[in-house]
């Protein structure tokens, strides 16, 4: 079977939690040829990981980074100096204007009618092909019809100038998804509702490729906090946030299947009205002949506690940092190590800071990024987890795997993973988690129950090929395969 | 709801606000619930359903959506006028060292004054093709290097200039070899001049690409070293020769080649030093050693080669043709002279047009301070301005525009006027005679014109409308040759200066009626920018 993997920001340019499960998939089906359509956001990026020999091809479509996207995307000369050719207002006007009027009046809402919009999508997509993109969007018929949806909607014709021509151009950026032609395919997967799932919907408007879809997070929650810290107008985040919700419907109805990743997405997905015979939860897998209790050498001889995360504001290393406080009143000998980068200098900093301010320098070591994340849960005797969000966590199966004791803040699919065989406290209460932790650490039995239980669930209902299995039984189902 | 339940309410409505003080629909307000922690069973123990529920409860509290707040922006830092000014006149660093040269040295890049006329011949050809030949490469180079520089991308630009300098480099070598036969031959300089004119092409061409990244990326300090070290080499290699009683000529032939030698010597340190040397992003000492700076790749995914070359197209074709266009009348005053070869150096006419052109410099520093601005400009009459209805920003640019061009004919005006009351003192005292004098004051007249065009072309391309301007030299370079070619057949070769002052016209007249319709809706001029 030929899959259309459509991905975003993840596998295989960025290693993270989305990659690993991307790589897991590819790798553990062998049989199926993957054709990998990765939107990055610009286009100076490296693959990191090994290729399997069943990934035929990788095609990289950046958004951002480039002048025109037909700098990354494969054409001849001809087919480039044929496509500017054919690019006049006249053409723009005449045969991709009206696509792109329908295309705004769906998305400025946050519940458009999915059919129309894929329709003026495709009508897009179609004549994009072969007209040049840039030429395109910059024409003057582009602009006043923008300018003309400003007019005729009471909110977003209050934008000033600046910020709807700011608010175009990247639409633009967007957009740039529909100037992919569609490698053929017996089943489009997309690990995510944003412009990387149009990819496969404009194969479906094509030639009738069924969509499947897995939410690791859910898109548009993400991108309504991520706009939220952005610097614009109320009226433009309406705009930017109902446009996502407009891509999320559309993703979600061509999606024969949705896979969320932990029931917590799914709730989500009900809000926004998928059909819940559409909805079916996969786990993601874990490898529990690498992630497994091992006999390691530890560098601190007495009670550990051990995190690998990546060191932000998600991830909420301060309150793990303040809970270590209070573990050390009740154990003065333990110790905190935190394996994993941090992207964040501001963080990193505040972080170092508060551990000082704590007296906590010789309690709470930052040990940086591990390539050994195996070896790291075996260094402890707790593995903790302080998120303030996650969606369904492999630094959680990985530490349950290891057969370690796991105190997790209450948030995404935490709970999900865990059951009954860790400790959950809630978030952003370092005096809980700390507690949590000591509790742990003071009860040799409680810790190596919760471990072997931990042990059992993450190997049996979250085992690798019960992950693999479960998405060769949905291509299977969708695709057509046997 | 209960007093207690209400009171819970309103303490999770303050922290909600603290995060987002107007949430946008009850999902908003559900997703900064969940990040503070807030869960369905949370949401049950205060009498709610779930989260979302919760959200509906919030919602009723924050304070409304507030549609016209206005956003803050942190203040930016202002250059001053005066380092904008200077920044302006060493913009045109080539043409301040002739000044230079000139005026204190009786000598110019140009050789012109007391050299026989086979050396002025080499070294005006080799001159004007090296600055033809990398005209558009060295902005096609400036346009992609500010493009990666400004994205940080510094494996990107060290490819495009290794580009620039491998094309660039075949260009001018095979030009310079090409050079040497032709004039060796058919132009009929003796093989030493033909040697001279070829170093020159090579010398200046390769100086060209080796500058892009001082211009693009706006290194004013680079520029200022390049220049005076160049200057200092060739004035002091100048006197030393002729102190020691080498020939004039020879003196002067040695005393450039080495100041060129220089300036591309300093310039490829620059370009090495602002391009090809391997920086890291020094880590603060504050920074943390588990801080993982985002680093983009060292291996280079470069563009396709063919979209970049048609999207380089005006870039190519404007730099090219500024150089093709100066040197039109120039070239055509060189044929048919009385001297021995088929091209004659033309000492008066080089003189006059010479130093009527330098009155770009300080007509170029005048404009400086404000383009410089323009893009801030810009942005501040476009967030005034309401998007369906923008006839301020329309005013705004229009207004900028007739600011502008009252500041350059101004200066233009005022500079011409005075260097044309004075122009047999000027042109004396560089070496000319009556004949350069007239030339003079004629291309004085093209110069106002033509600093309009280039006022014109600037503005433009803040507009990124460089493919016009491109196209106006193109066929301002034809009216050039066309027009001087019929006056010096006509009038005598001298009168080549009127094909000058007409192309200027054409230029400034078809630069403002370009701009005129640009006027009519800058705003989708300025969105199509982009």
């Amino acid at each position: 079977m030929r899959v259309l993997f459509l991905v975003s920001g993840v596998y295989p340019h960025y290693m993270g939690g989305v990659s690993t499960w991307a790589d897991q998939l590819v790798r553990g089906m062998g049989e199926h040829e993957f054709h990998v359509v990765s939107v990055v956001s610009n286009p100076h990026v490296e693959v990191r990981y090994a290729l399997p020999s069943n990934v035929k091809e990788i095609i990289t479509v950046p958004l951002w980074g480039t002048e025109k996207p037909e700098e990354y995307l494969p054409g001849s000369l001809s087919e480039t100096l044929r496509n500017r050719w054919r690019t006049t207002e006249g053409t723009v006007r005449a045969d991709f204007v009206h696509h792109f009027e329908t295309f705004l009046e769906e998305v400025k809402v946050a519940t458009p009618a999915p059919p129309r919009l894929a329709e003026a999508l495709y009508g897009m997509h179609r004549f994009l092909l072969d007209h040049d993109f840039r030429g395109t969007m910059r024409s003057r018929a582009v602009w006043d019809s923008f300018r003309g949806m400003l007019d005729r909607d009471p909110l977003l014709a209050s934008m000033d100038l600046y910020e709807a021509i700011d608010t175009l151009r990247s639409l633009g950026r967007y957009l740039r998804v529909l100037n992919v032609r569609p490698p053929a395919a017996d089943i489009a997967h997309a690990a995510i509702a944003s412009v990387a799932g149009l990819i496969g919907i404009m194969a479906h408007m094509e030639d009738g490729t069924p969509n499947i879809l897995t939410e690791h997070g859910v898109y548009v929650r993400e991108r309504m906090l991520d706009l939220i810290n952005q610097p614009i107008s109320p009226r433009a985040r309406v705009f930017w946030t109902n446009f996502h919700a407009a891509l999320a419907a559309l993703n979600y109805h061509y999606a024969e299947r949705v896979y969320p990743v932990c029931t917590f997405n799914s709730r989500w997905e009900d809000r926004f009205g998928v059909p819940r015979e559409k909805v079916h939860v996969l786990y993601n897998g874990v490898d529990g002949e690498t992630f497994r209790p091992r006999e390691i050498p530890r560098p601190h001889p007495g009670p550990t506690v051990v995190a690998v995360i990546r060191i932000d504001r998600l991830k909420d290393a301060l309150n793990l940092i303040e809970a270590m406080g209070y573990v050390r009143e009740a154990i003065p000998d333990a110790k905190c190590l935190i394996y994993g980068p941090s992207p964040d200098a501001d963080y990193a900093r505040l972080c170092v800071a508060e551990r000082a301010r704590r007296g906590l320098d010789s309690a709470v070591e930052f040990c940086g990024f591990t390539q050994e994340p195996e070896v790291a849960y075996n260094l402890g005797d707790v593995v903790v987890l302080s998120s303030v969000s996650e969606g369904f966590p492999f630094a959680l199966l990985e530490g349950m795997a290891s057969g370690k004791a796991v105190v997790a803040t209450d948030v995404g699919g935490v709970a999900e993973a865990l059951g009954d065989t860790g400790l959950l406290v809630p978030p952003r209460q370092p005096r809980r988690l700390g507690e949590a932790v000591v509790r742990v650490l003071k009860d040799p039995e409680l810790r190596r129950d919760l471990g072997a239980r931990a042990r059992s669930r993450a190997t049996g209902k979250y085992g690798l090929g019960e992950f693999i299995d479960a998405y060769r039984r949905a291509y299977a189902e969708v695709g057509g395969a046997s | 709801m209960t007093p207690p339940e209400r009171l819970a309410l309103e303490a999770i409505a303050r922290t909600v606000s603290e995060i987002e003080p107007h949430p946008k629909d009850l999902l908003e307000t559900a997703v900064v619930l969940e990040i503070l922690g807030y869960s369905d069973s949370d949401a049950r123990a205060l009498g709610f359903r779930d989260v979302f529920d919760l959200a509906d409860g919030v919602r009723g509290i924050v304070l409304p959506y507030a549609w016209d707040e206005p956003l803050r922006e942190p203040p930016r830092a202002r250059e001053s006028g005066v380092r904008l000014y200077l920044s302006g006149l060493f913009y045109n660093v080539g043409w301040v060292i002739m000044l230079i040269a000139l005026f204190l040295g009786g000598q110019s890049l140009w050789a012109a004054r007391d050299l026989p006329v086979s050396v002025g011949t080499a070294i005006g050809l080799g001159v004007v093709l090296g600055l033809v030949s990398t005209g558009g490469l060295q902005q096609f180079a400036a346009w992609k290097l500010i493009y990666y520089h400004l994205q940080g991308n510094r494996p990107l630009a060290k490819f495009v200039m290794e580009r620039t300098l491998v094309f660039g480099g075949i260009i001018v070598v095979v030009l310079s070899a090409g050079f040497f036969a032709v004039a060796a031959t058919v132009i009929g300089l003796p093989l030493e001049m033909a040697a001279l004119g070829s170093l020159y092409l090579t010398l200046i061409g390769f100086y060209r690409l080796a500058m892009a990244p001082v211009y693009a990326m706006r290194k004013f300090v680079a520029l200022i070293v390049i220049s005076v070290l160049a200057l200092a080499a060739m004035f002091g290699i100048y006197r030393v020769l002729v102190f020691g009683g080498v020939d004039r000529p020879l003196a002067v032939i040695a005393s450039q080649v080495a100041g060129l030698g220089v300036m591309l010597g300093t310039s490829v340190a620059s370009m090495n030093a602002f391009v090809f040397a391997d920086r890291d992003e020094p880590r603060r000492p504050e920074d943390p050693p588990f801080y993982a700076a985002h680093e983009l790749p060292k291996h280079v995914n470069p563009p396709r080669f063919w979209v970049l070359v048609v999207e380089g197209v005006p870039y190519l074709l404007y730099g090219t043709m500024y150089f093709v266009f100066l040197f039109a009348d120039r070239l055509v005053s060189w044929f048919g002279g009385p001297g021995p070869f088929a091209i004659n150096y033309n000492g008066p006419y080089q003189i006059g047009v010479d130093l009527a052109l330098l009155m770009l410099v300080p007509i170029t520093a005048v404009k400086f301070p404000l383009l410089y601005r323009f893009s801030e400009v810009l942005e501040k009459i476009s967030k005034a301005a309401p998007a369906v209805g923008p006839d301020l920003f329309t005013r705004g640019v229009a207004a900028f525009h007739n600011r502008l061009t009252l500041r350059v004919a101004a200066a233009a005006v005022s500079f011409a006027g005075v260097a044309f009351l004075f122009g047999p003192e000027i042109v004396g005292f560089a070496g000319g005679d009556s004949r350069s004098v007239l030339v003079f004051r004629i291309a004085l007249v093209g110069v106002v014109l033509f600093s309009l065009y280039l006022s014109n072309a600037v503005f433009a391309m803040a507009f990124r409308r460089i493919g016009a301007m491109g196209m106006f030299l193109f066929v301002g370079a034809i009216l050039n040759y066309g027009l001087s070619a019929f006056f010096a057949a006509n009038l005598g070769t001298n009168a080549a200066v009127l094909g000058f002052l007409l192309s200027s016209f054409f230029l400034a007249v078809a630069s403002f009626a370009y701009l005129l319709g640009l006027r009519r809706s800058p705003d989708y001029a300025y969105y199509s920018a982009f």
